[in-house]
C-alpha cells in the first residue's frame, strides 16, 4: 500500500473537530475525495449552546448549525462506523457499506457517561450530549419541575444555571466533588457562591446512588441515605471518549485514541484522531493529554488537516495550553492550563466578593494554570506564560 | 484580506488573541482591538482566529485594502 497517496480521505465525526478537519484539507489545497461519516441524522451542530440558550430561549435546531458550505464532500450521515480495518484501511459502516481511504482522521467525540442505577429508559431520567437530548429536556423542563443534578463539572452546573432561568421549582446539584473541581478550588468557591445566590442546594461530597420514592415523592437517594426530591434528574457525570467500536483494533484506546504530539495514531498508519476522543501526547514531558473542550477541538482538526498534507520537516508541532471557559449564573469563567492539578493558588486581581477575579494556580512553583470571572483581557496575557509552564508539568 | 469582527456577537472569549496575536489583542480598557487588513502572509492566522471564534464573530473575506 503506497502511504502517500492521498485521494481519497475520510473523516469518521461530522461534529466541530471533524469539520474543522476537513475546512482545513481544502483550505489547505487537498483536492481529492473527502468522506464525512457522522451518526447523529442532524446537520452539524454546535454543542455549547445546548446547555444554555438552546435550553432557556428555545433556539431552533437551525440556531445553532455549524457551516459546512464549500467542502465538496460526500456526506454520510445518520450512519455509525461500526469496524475500522487498519491494514486493508477500510471502513464499514452499519448500512453495511465499506469504504476505502488513503488517510482516516477520526473524530468521533464523546458520550455523556451513564450511570447503571440511573438509566435513560426511565422517562425523569436525562443526559445531555446532542441536540436530540436538548430537545426532551427542554420539554421535561418546560413545566418548570424539581430538578435533581448528578455531577457538578461544566455540564452540570451550566445546567443547574440553565434551569433555574427557566424557572423550576427547585434545582439541587449533587456532587461528589466540589463544583467544577478541574478549575481548582477558587473557582469551586465561586461556583458554590454563585449557586447559593441563585438558590439552588448543591449536596456537596455526595454521590447519587439510586432512584427511588420516599413519602411519595420520587427523587434520587445519596449514599447517605437521605432523599432528594425530584421530577427531572440530569445525569451529567462526565463524558467517555467514544472508542468502543475501535476495539478490536490495534488502537491504544486506553483514555481515547492515544496519538504522538501531531495527532497521528499510535500503532497505525495513516489515522488521525482529533477533539474529545483523541489523546495527543505533549511536547514537554510526552505524556497524552486528552482535552474536552470546544476549543481543543476548533485547534487540534486544523492542525491534523495541516500535519496530514504537509510533508514531515514542515508539519506544526502542537505547543497547545488547554483554553476552557463556562457561561453560568450570568457570568463566565475562563481557564488556562490545568489550573485542577495546582497545589496552590492565589487570587491576583479583583476578589470573591465582586466575582470578577483572576487567580494564578501553582504546582510547586510552576505556573500551571490561570482562571478569571469576568477578566477575558486578563486571562488572554496570560497564554504565553502557562503554555511553557503546563507543557513541562504535566 | 479584510478582517471584521461583529461587536454584537464579539464576547471577548480572546480565543483569537491567541490564535493570531499579531491581528487581535486586548487594550489596556481590557476592549478587543484588532487589524483590519491582514497581509498574504497572516492570512492562515486570520483564518484560524476566524474559525475560532465560539461565537462566530469574525469574518475574513478577500477584500484588498485599496491603495
Amino acid at each position: 500500500m503506497n502511504s502517500d497517496r492521498l485521494d481519497q480521505i475520510a473523516i469518521v465525526g461530522a461534529s466541530l473537530a471533524g469539520l474543522r478537519a476537513a475546512k482545513t484539507l481544502r483550505s489547505e489545497g487537498y483536492a481529492g475525495e473527502l468522506l464525512i461519516i457522522g451518526e447523529e441524522p442532524n446537520a452539524p451542530y454546535d454543542r455549547p449552546p445546548l446547555t444554555k440558550k438552546f435550553l432557556t430561549h428555545d433556539l431552533a435546531e437551525s440556531d445553532i448549525r455549524l457551516r459546512v458550505d464549500d467542502l465538496k464532500a460526500e456526506w454520510l450521515l445518520g450512519e455509525r462506523a461500526n469496524v475500522l480495518d487498519t491494514d486493508a484501511q477500510t471502513i464499514r459502516t452499519s448500512s453495511g457499506e465499506t469504504v476505502s481511504y488513503d488517510s482516516l482522521i477520526i473524530a468521533t467525540g464523546s458520550t455523556a457517561r451513564r450511570l447503571p442505577e440511573f438509566p435513560v429508559s426511565d422517562p425523569s431520567v436525562h443526559e445531555l450530549r446532542t441536540v436530540q437530548d436538548a430537545l426532551s429536556l427542554r420539554e421535561s423542563l418546560a413545566v418548570q419541575p424539581r430538578v435533581a443534578i448528578v455531577g457538578s463539572g461544566f455540564i452540570g452546573v451550566e445546567l443547574a444555571s440553565a434551569c433555574k432561568d427557566m424557572g423550576c421549582e427547585s434545582v439541587t446539584l449533587i456532587a461528589p466533588e466540589p463544583p467544577l473541581a478541574s478549575l481548582g478550588k477558587i473557582v469551586s468557591t465561586a461556583v458554590q457562591r454563585l449557586c447559593a445566590m441563585s438558590g439552588i442546594h448543591v449536596r456537596r461530597n455526595k454521590s447519587a446512588h439510586s432512584l427511588g420514592t420516599e413519602a411519595g415523592m420520587s427523587g434520587v437517594f445519596l449514599d447517605d441515605g437521605t432523599h432528594v426530591i425530584a421530577d427531572v434528574i440530569i445525569i451529567a457525570a462526565g463524558a467517555v471518549p467514544s472508542t468502543s467500536w475501535l476495539a478490536q483494533t490495534k488502537l491504544d484506546i486506553d483514555d481515547g485514541i492515544r496519538c504522538d504530539q501531531d495527532g497521528f495514531v499510535k500503532n497505525v498508519s495513516n489515522v488521525l484522531a482529533v477533539g474529545d476522543v483523541a489523546s495527543w501526547e505533549t511536547s514537554g514531558s510526552g505524556k497524552p493529554l486528552r482535552i474536552e473542550h470546544w476549543t481543543n477541538a476548533v485547534e487540534q482538526g486544523a492542525l491534523a488537516a495541516r500535519n496530514l498534507i504537509h510533508k514531515q520537516a514542515s508539519r506544526t508541532q502542537a505547543a497547545r495550553v488547554p483554553s476552557i471557559w463556562s457561561d453560568h449564573f450570568g457570568t463566565r469563567v475562563q481557564a488556562l492550563g490545568s489550573p485542577g492539578i495546582s497545589d496552590n493558588a492565589k487570587i491576583v486581581q479583583g476578589s470573591l466578593d465582586t466575582m470578577k477575579f483572576v487567580a494564578e494556580h501553582y504546582r510547586g512553583n510552576s505556573l500551571v494554570g490561570v482562571v478569571g470571572y469576568d477578566s477575558p483581557a486578563t486571562v488572554a496575557g496570560y497564554r504565553t506564560v502557562i503554555t511553557k509552564a503546563n507543557e513541562a508539568a504535566i | 484580506m479584510k478582517i471584521h469582527v461583529d461587536r454584537d456577537f464579539c464576547q471577548l472569549h480572546g480565543n483569537c488573541v491567541a490564535a493570531a496575536p499579531s491581528l487581535f489583542w486586548f487594550n489596556d480598557e481590557g476592549e478587543l482591538e484588532y487589524k483590519e487588513y491582514a497581509s498574504e502572509k497572516q492570512g492562515a492566522l486570520a483564518r484560524d482566529a476566524e474559525a475560532g471564534c465560539p461565537m462566530s464573530a469574525i469574518e475574513v473575506s478577500d477584500e484588498q485594502r485599496s491603495t
